[in-house]
């Protein structure tokens, strides 16, 4: 058992950043992301034995992260508010503050998209798939995925256009 | 001012340099104590795996001691778990060298009860083993059918095993409760038989520690006639006194604490605090049954958004599933009947122009003709005056203007300006013709 379990974390720690980051975008505003990534180590854990490439780990915890999601949608937890404030405040103190704002925005953004739209737009901007990659793990065609990025990128390009002016407004009207 | 399409990518590349939320660490810890949680296998059967989640592994450790047991308990006891679930327990513990004595207790002339331990061999075994079968150790022939099974540890101490299955009688539970009185802690029961067959039994055991709390542990409705056995255990220090007790399988939350203790994981609460935190436990639960209540709420006002949003939904899923090769031939099929469309009109419009051109050329030349009839009738003085209503007519082989019969020598002219303006064939025999011009 501690065998199989130093060889699951061996093949983990190396994508353990871009993971985090995945679940951290994916379920932004609907639940903890941590709890995403431990139910899906677990589930991973539980059928390691199952893995065909080692090289394809990280696609093969993605696709069980996805497999949660889905059969979780309709018992989603609306507990929004809290984990924006957990998410923006227990980020990096060093980083950037200007890149913090950006990022917060831009995962809320996300979050306002459609699911499939967020889940393509994030493994393909942010954790790097490629649309054949994607439709692997979406269990979609590469037609749909290429139209899910397409949309997503022109809804999120409206909603940060919108939230930009709002901002601007809202400096306006406090120094005013 | 719209977002262009590189200060997203900026956006991306920016979230793709950010350090994470969650450590290694951190993330390692919570996965290997949820692996150890549910190495047991009962909660991944009962489908609480789900609940493993970092911010409650703490909480359903407690949950599941609670629920499975009702109590705590560090001890030892030969329970009925099998070899395969405690697997993981075996293979992570440190091995203890243990002997195993043979027990036995007597009275006395002066009826003092006197301990016989008699060492039979001593083997090198972890707790999870010692547990999971009886490493050759060998019960205590007592007068009474308690049984009883010790265990010295290689720091001194000992621990007493006592399993009570139907044939144990009121006596036995008494000298127990004496027993228990002289380790240090009450034990107070409630029994009843059927036959002599002790069949079900409620326990309450009441013990304070040293540092002056209490610790309470109530089971109650504890049926033999399906358990068949039952055991209490304890620890005894070199006083005699009790140190911690253990009731049938709880020994399990022990185990489990032992191994994440072994992990050195931070939060881990102290055995004297599981009290309080027992009643915590309850109290979120209780709280947690609020929250699911709500929750049912909530999500029958999403189904009832969700049932008028759904059409919309369809629609926007149905969109986004189209296949886009689909959607292009749909496209080329619409664009090339727009052409198609397009040439139509063009030529229609191009044959329309060109009637038009022949129909004003008609008009054009049929105009020119009456001009040039008029003109030259005006000239053969076959006419005085541009009448308002001229009438020249072939009839019969007689050409007349009016009335007029027109010359012969003049008819050949007149035929051949009504052939040239109106395109008449006037060669053909027997053709009769009119033509009227009227002044508008």
């Amino acid at each position: 058992m501690r065998k199989k379990q130093k060889e699951f974390l061996a093949l983990y720690e190396p994508i353990h950043d871009d993971f985090e980051r995945f679940c951290r975008a994916r379920v932004y505003g609907d639940m903890d992301f941590r709890d995403l990534m431990n139910e899906t180590l677990l589930k991973a854990f539980e059928k390691f034995e199952d893995l065909r490439s080692r090289e394809a780990f990280f696609s093969y915890l993605l696709s069980i992260s996805v497999r949660i999601l889905a059969n979780n949608k309709r018992k989603r937890k609306e507990e929004s508010d809290s984990f924006e404030l957990v998410a923006i405040k227990t980020q990096d103190a060093n980083s950037n503050t200007e890149n913090k704002i950006e990022s917060y925005f831009l995962h809320q953004a996300l979050a306002q998209l459609l699911e499939e739209q967020r889940e393509s737009i994030i493994l393909f901007e942010i954790s790097g798939f490629s649309i054949k990659e994607i439709a692997a793990i979406q269990n979609a065609s590469e037609s749909s995925v290429k139209q899910r990025l397409r949309r997503g990128r022109m809804k999120l390009r409206e909603i940060l256009t919108f939230e930009a002016k709002n901002s601007g407004s809202t400096v306006k009207s406090e120094v005013s | 001012m719209n977002l262009s399409n590189n200060e997203l990518d900026q956006l991306f590349e920016n979230v793709r340099q950010e350090k994470p939320v969650a450590t290694f660490d951190e993330t390692q810890r919570a996965f290997v104590a949820a692996t150890i949680a549910t190495a047991g296998g009962v909660l991944a059967t009962k489908g609480l795996l789900k609940m493993f989640t970092f911010k409650q592994w703490i909480m359903m450790i407690s949950v599941l001691s609670a629920a499975t047991v009702g109590t705590l308990l560090v001890g030892m006891s030969s329970s009925p778990v099998t070899a395969d679930e405690n697997q993981m327990a075996s293979a992570e513990l440190p091995k203890k060298e243990i002997s195993v004595v043979e027990i036995e207790k007597e009275t006395d002339e002066s009826e003092k009860t006197v301990e016989k331990l008699t060492p039979l061999k001593s083997l090198t075994a972890s707790i999870g083993e010692l547990l999971t079968n009886d490493n050759g150790a060998v019960y205590a022939r007592r007068n009474t059918p308690i049984q009883v099974v010790a265990y010295r540890l290689d720091d001194g101490s000992y621990k007493f095993v006592y399993k009570i299955t139907p044939n144990t009688t009121e006596e036995d539970l008494k000298r127990m409760q004496q027993e228990a009185k002289d380790s240090g802690f009450e034990l107070e029961y409630t029994a009843s038989f059927n036959d002599n067959k002790l069949e079900t039994l409620n326990l309450e055991i009441t013990q304070e520690k040293a540092n002056g709390t209490k610790q309470n542990i109530h089971i109650s409705d504890i049926d033999l006639t399906e358990e068949k056995e039952y055991k209490i255990a304890w620890d005894v220090d070199d006083e005699g006194q009790a140190t911690t007790i253990a009731i049938d399988d709880s020994y399990r939350s022990n185990e489990v604490d032992e191994l994440l203790a072994e992990l050195n994981l931070e939060g881990i609460p102290e055995l004297e605090n599981l009290e309080i935190l027992m009643e915590n436990e309850v109290a979120l639960l209780e709280e947690l049954h609020e929250i699911e209540l709500a929750e049912v709420g909530r999500a029958l006002e999403e189904a009832e958004a969700l049932l008028e949003d759904s059409e919309m939904r369809e629609r926007l899923i149905e969109l986004d599933e189209l296949d886009e090769e689909e959607l292009a031939e749909a496209m080329r099929g619409i664009r090339e009947a727009r052409e198609g469309l397009a040439e139509c009109e063009e030529e229609l419009l191009a044959e329309c122009n060109k009637l038009q051109a022949e129909c004003d050329e008609i008009h054009r030349k049929c105009k020119e003709g009456h001009e040039k009839i008029i003109t030259e009738l005006l000239n053969d003085d076959l006419i005085q005056e541009k009448e308002k209503r001229i009438k020249m007519q072939l009839k019969k082989g007689k050409m007349t203007v009016n009335g007029k019969e027109i010359p012969k020598n003049l008819r050949k002219k007149y035929e051949a300006l009504v052939q040239e303006y109106f395109e008449i064939d006037t060669d053909q025999k027997g053709l009769q013709w009119t033509w009227t011009h009227k002044e508008d």
